[in-house]
């Protein structure tokens, strides 16, 4: 019975302060108050933007009001530094939390598929073209070392044991995008993400000490990369994928990737067998995402947008590649 | 459970209330020392909500704004009542062996205190 009671009077409690606050500012200037409410009400909207859209469409107007109500007890007519940092902390978290809980299925199964299927692709794509990996992952000290899979094609006139040594180098390099993937399928997902990112730290340390890599291969690489630690952290990772992708998607894609991986072998210097086998390997990803359902395809192509986006910025703006390396 | 978690719960203790009605419910109960920013509110009452402990009370529209009150359930005063019951507990044995130590150390500097006191 008093419990019926009090709910009430709680809440008539609960709103006196804003009430009493209110009542104060409008009768000081209203005019400049409310114009000034409508700017920080935009300010606001403005932070709330940090949040997704599905906590906005429940709790922005919501929050707004408290927001509103705050500022004007405070007698403030701009958010605090430390709120807006505060909102924009929770927003970002709530953004993350999106992905990691699962609140939405979809992501959650987009980026496993992807945390199989992009080191697998650019594997393909880079292997006849080790070079470049060997850069981000040896830097320059290789090539200096006189056993750089830089030179690998060169090894013949070495003594035998430097020659094991490149190969070794080489099938090091080569496989170094494939391991989260394989431990991930082994079950050993966190030990996945661990490698990928160790591989993503150490390559992008490589590429800002070096940048006569290649820019648009090695952003893409790094952010390849930077996505795939995400996926392993927000996904089931490649066990997941496997199931998602079926014999059907991998039906699909394995041409595309054997082809991806021959087209390496025509003549065309370094630089145009990549881009080849990139194009290759951007038909391999559609034709997949086709294979599954279309909320699913849309989310694993947006993934995939961002590693294939410097590309995309080359075609836009070409520039002389021939001076780079080689 | 985190302080601004017990607090907010606490806060519905006493009944439903808004967003804002619970900010300033809890600047009162922690006597100020607690001031939930909008963000970190909202983070807590989503996830309060979604693991049941609290619900949507009732909602109205004041000057052309929702206004969400919030209730606490009964698994959310279980939670609650749990909490209260171990942070009593830790104080208890807190303030027991304050007792103790105060006792002890009374003797122990017996001439200083009895010549203070007297």
């Amino acid at each position: 019975m008093s419990g019926q009671d009090s709910p009430d009077s709680r809440a008539e409690g609960g709103e006196d302060p804003s009430a009493g606050s209110r009542g104060q500012l409008s009768a000081d200037d209203q005019a400049s108050a409310s114009g000034g409410s409508a700017a920080l009400e935009r300010r606001y909207r403005r932070l709330l933007a940090w949040y997704p859209a599905r906590h906005r469409s429940i709790y922005g107007d919501e929050m707004l009001g408290v927001l509103m109500a705050a500022a004007t007890a405070r007698g403030s007519g701009r958010p605090g530094v430390a709120e807006s940092l505060n909102l924009i902390g929770s927003g970002l978290r709530a953004r993350i939390g999106t992905i990691g809980t699962g609140t939405d299925p979809a992501w959650r199964d987009a980026l496993a598929v992807y945390s199989l299927v992009a080191p697998v692709l650019v594997t393909a794509a880079i292997y006849r073209a080790p070079w470049f990996l060997s850069f981000l992952l040896w830097g320059r000290g290789g090539s200096r070392g006189g056993i750089d899979p830089l030179t690998l094609f060169h090894f013949y006139t070495l003594p035998l044991p430097f020659q094991l040594a490149g190969y070794a180098k080489y099938l090091i390099t080569i496989a170094s995008p494939l391991t989260p993937v394989v431990l991930g399928l082994l079950g050993l997902r966190r030990t996945g993400l661990l490698t990928a990112a160790v591989l993503l730290s150490w390559t992008a340390l490589q590429a800002s000490l070096s940048w006569e890599i290649q820019a648009s291969n090695t952003v893409a690489f790094l952010a390849l990369l930077a996505v795939e630690v995400v996926a392993l952290m927000a996904s089931h990772g490649p066990q997941r994928g496997l199931r998602l992708l079926t014999w059907k998607g991998l039906l699909i894609a394995a041409p595309l990737l054997a082809l991806a991986v021959t087209a390496g072998l025509e003549e065309s210097g370094a630089f145009g067998v990549m881009h080849l086998s990139w194009s290759v390997v951007v038909l391999a990803i559609i034709a997949m995402a086709a294979t599954l359902a279309s909320a699913k395809a849309r989310r694993l192509l947006l993934l995939f947008a961002i590693p294939v986006s410097p590309f995309v910025i080359l075609l836009v703006h070409p520039y002389e590649t021939s001076a780079a390396v080689k | 459970m985190q302080e601004p978690t017990f607090l907010i719960l606490t806060a519905l203790a006493a009944g439903p209330q808004h967003g804002y009605g619970i900010m300033t419910d809890v600047a009162s109960i922690s006597a100020g020392r607690v001031r939930l920013r909008a963000g970190t509110l909202y983070t807590a009452l989503d996830r309060l909500k979604s693991d049941g402990s609290i619900d949507v009370d009732r909602e109205e529209i004041v000057d052309g704004r929702l206004r969400r009150y919030y209730r606490l359930t009964p698994p959310g005063a279980a939670i609650l009542s749990a909490e209260a019951d171990r942070l009593q507990a830790n104080a208890r044995i807190a303030a027991g062996r304050l007792k103790k130590l105060a006792g002890r150390t009374v003797p122990a500097g017996g001439p200083v205190p009895a010549g203070g006191t007297a």
